[in-house]
């Protein structure tokens, strides 16, 4: 059985109809499960911990997409979500949850699998080690954005060994795009934090200007390999890309949505390009919506970034002429 | 020069495999025009919501009119480029809306903001179809949308009414893109228009469905669900399109469970339990189903 349904590709909705039937299951199955070990948290954590474990195997040994998108990711996810609220106990649960995703990242026989494991061991990672009482969301943002930041480069930069990988292998692209529209969600949240501090107040435009910065670097990143195609000198390239991050200096989050999309781009993931794209309108209302600047600012802001975008591509289209 | 609608940067795309000099200088103009013009109507719009007592109301409503006037002598100065003529079309669109609203914020002429919308809706309704530009297209089905939202809240319908109208609506716009291109031979909807079509629809269904499902059940709502998930599956079928054939497998799975909760609500958890079993064993056969669809489709190609 296994065998013949390798080659079929389900189809999206395909697989989200069958991950809703798989959810609806293991809820059901977990609910029987919680009626017979509500006595005692610990032994139900194992349990479920255990079925996680049980259903990464059955992917390495059974290789049909519809057991996959079925019931391996719904129990997996289910199992874990379930384990992380089960107890009142801060750290046992989010040990065992790490854990299990953790061996899954080396036991899962597809791709996806390791991929959803990676991201929840990454996830529960801050739950460990930081303290009870401390204030979660500032660090957790901090080390998300840090984290992710970092992976998604790595990922780009090194793509030629990190594409070998088992954890990697052919999802590459789809992990560059994750791995980046996580990170800008979290520095998004972060900035929220941030806005309260007292240090941060009124550095608004130092922000965008820094974020500006960082697309800038990666654009002339990309765009040297080419500039001697494009008839244009280096120079005259830096200058676009320099230009281009002034005209998005206006807010930090819309200079992340840009760099999403000039990353996607790159990738060739259209999917991405489609998730930035909303990103950036979800930036924009963010933008429009914020309070710590005034709309007189907004509106001078995205008007002088507006000029800049326009002068930059009348001077584009004069020099492809 | 370079053609946006012939030599279209994103359709050439190949996953994983890094983009040409030439792909890149497209996509770079691509982005740069509609991210200059996005920018620009944004600030626009962020200017006078600001709503500045120092200016004049002439000198306001002069800047609107001269921003206006210049889009539209853009859109004729480059006649012979297709894409940026209908991104200046699209811009003017924009800017009626902000001149309405203008002439409501001095003259205080206490119009609903209903007629707000209505009003920008008639007024640009000859552009939109000069301009046949798909993102012009989504921006007057949305106006469309909020001007019937707005008059349903404004005429205090009941909830049920409400969400009639706005499916009716949706419905209508979907049966019109679908239709009429063959009818006038103009330039067909792309996939990604039609998706974010039906998919406005079916939120508006599945909200109308969850709403009513947990109070008395409401015959409408089923009636419209049934017709939504007809068009979905017809649809689909038709050209070709899984997800939106997907689409209307879910909301005939909500249109049952609409059914089976309001029937099982007031009884006790053995009802409840033979309500989730039936939902999967629905859930699992649709997903079967799709599964032998997506296969004759690969057969057929």
């Amino acid at each position: 059985m296994g065998n013949n349904e390798t080659n079929i590709q389900l189809s999206l909705g395909s697989r989200v109809l069958l991950t809703l039937a798989g959810c609806l299951v293991s809820s059901l199955i977990s609910s029987f499960l919680l009626f017979v070990f509500s006595s005692s948290s610990w032994k139900w954590c194992l349990v479920l911990g255990c079925i996680s474990l049980g259903v990464c195997l059955l992917t390495s040994r059974v290789k049909s997409e519809s057991l996959q998108y079925g019931v391996s990711y719904p129990a997996f996810l289910t199992c874990l979500i379930l384990v992380g609220f089960s107890s009142h106990e801060y750290q046992f649960p989010m040990v065992l949850n790490f854990l299990v995703a953790g061996l899954t990242v080396f036991l899962a026989g597809n791709n996806e699998l390791r991929q959803l494991a990676l991201f929840v061991s990454i996830g529960t990672l801050p739950f460990i080690v930081l303290d009870k009482n401390m204030t979660i969301l500032p660090v957790m943002c901090l080390f998300f954005s840090v984290l992710y930041v970092v992976l998604c480069a790595s990922c780009h930069f090194f793509s030629d060994k990190v594409r070998s990988l088992p954890v990697i292998g052919d999802n590459l692209n789809v992990l560059r795009f994750s791995t980046l529209f996580f990170a800008m969600v979290e520095t998004s949240r972060m900035f929220v934090y941030a806005s309260e501090i007292t240090l941060f107040k009124n550095c608004y435009i130092i922000v965008g200007i820094v974020f500006a910065l960082m697309v800038c670097a990666m654009g002339i990143y990309l765009l040297r390999n080419h500039v001697q195609t494009l008839s244009l000198s280096f120079y005259v390239g830096e200058g676009l890309v320099v230009l281009m991050a002034l005209a998005i200096a206006a807010d930090a989050q819309i200079s992340l949505a840009i760099l999403a999309l000039i990353f996607t781009f790159y990738a060739s993931d259209k999917r991405g390009l489609v998730l930035s794209i909303i990103f950036l309108l979800l930036a924009l209302v963010m933008f429009y919506y914020s309070t710590e600047i005034s709309l007189l600012y907004k509106s001078i802001s995205l008007m002088v970034s507006g000029a800049i975008c326009l002068s930059l591509f009348y001077f584009l289209k004069r020099i492809s002429k | 020069m370079i053609n946006f609608i012939d030599d279209n940067p994103f359709s050439q795309m190949k996953l994983g495999e890094a983009p040409s000099a030439r792909t890149w200088m497209r996509f770079l103009q691509t982005s740069l025009l509609v991210l200059g013009v996005g920018f620009l109507l944004s600030g626009i719009i962020s200017f006078f919501a600001y709503n500045w007592d120092d200016m004049h109301h002439f000198v306001k409503m002069g800047i609107v009119a001269a921003l206006l006037l210049a889009a539209f002598g853009l859109s004729f100065a480059v006649g012979h480029n297709q894409f940026v003529r209908q991104v200046c079309i699209t811009a003017m669109c924009v800017l009626v809306g902000v001149f309405l609203a203008l002439v409501g914020q001095i003259y205080q002429t206490g119009a609903d903001s209903y007629s707000l919308f209505l009003c920008w809706g008639i007024c640009i309704v000859a552009w939109v179809f000069i301009a046949n530009f798909p993102p012009l297209w989504l921006i007057f089905a949305v106006i469309s949308l909020l001007t019937s939202i707005l008059a349903c809240k404004q005429f205090g319908l009941p909830f049920h009414s409400q969400y009639m109208i706005n499916a009716m609506v949706c419905l209508s716009f979907i049966y019109a893109f679908w239709l009429l291109p063959k009818a006038v031979k103009s330039m067909p909807m792309p996939k990604w228009f039609m998706v974010v079509l039906f998919i406005l629809l079916g939120g508006i269904c599945i909200v109308f469905d969850v709403l009513t499902a947990f109070k008395d059940l409401y015959i409408g709502a089923l009636v419209i669900t049934a017709l939504a998930c007809a068009t979905c599956l017809i649809y689909g079928e038709s050209k070709n399109n899984i997800s939106i054939f997907a689409l209307g497998f879910l909301l005939l799975l909500f249109e049952l469970d609409t059914i089976l909760v309001s029937v099982t609500f007031r009884h006790d958890n053995f009802f409840a339990t033979l309500l989730q079993t039936a939902l999967i064993s629905l859930a699992s056969l649709f997903a079967i189903c799709m599964v032998v669809v997506h296969k004759k489709n690969k057969n057929k190609k």
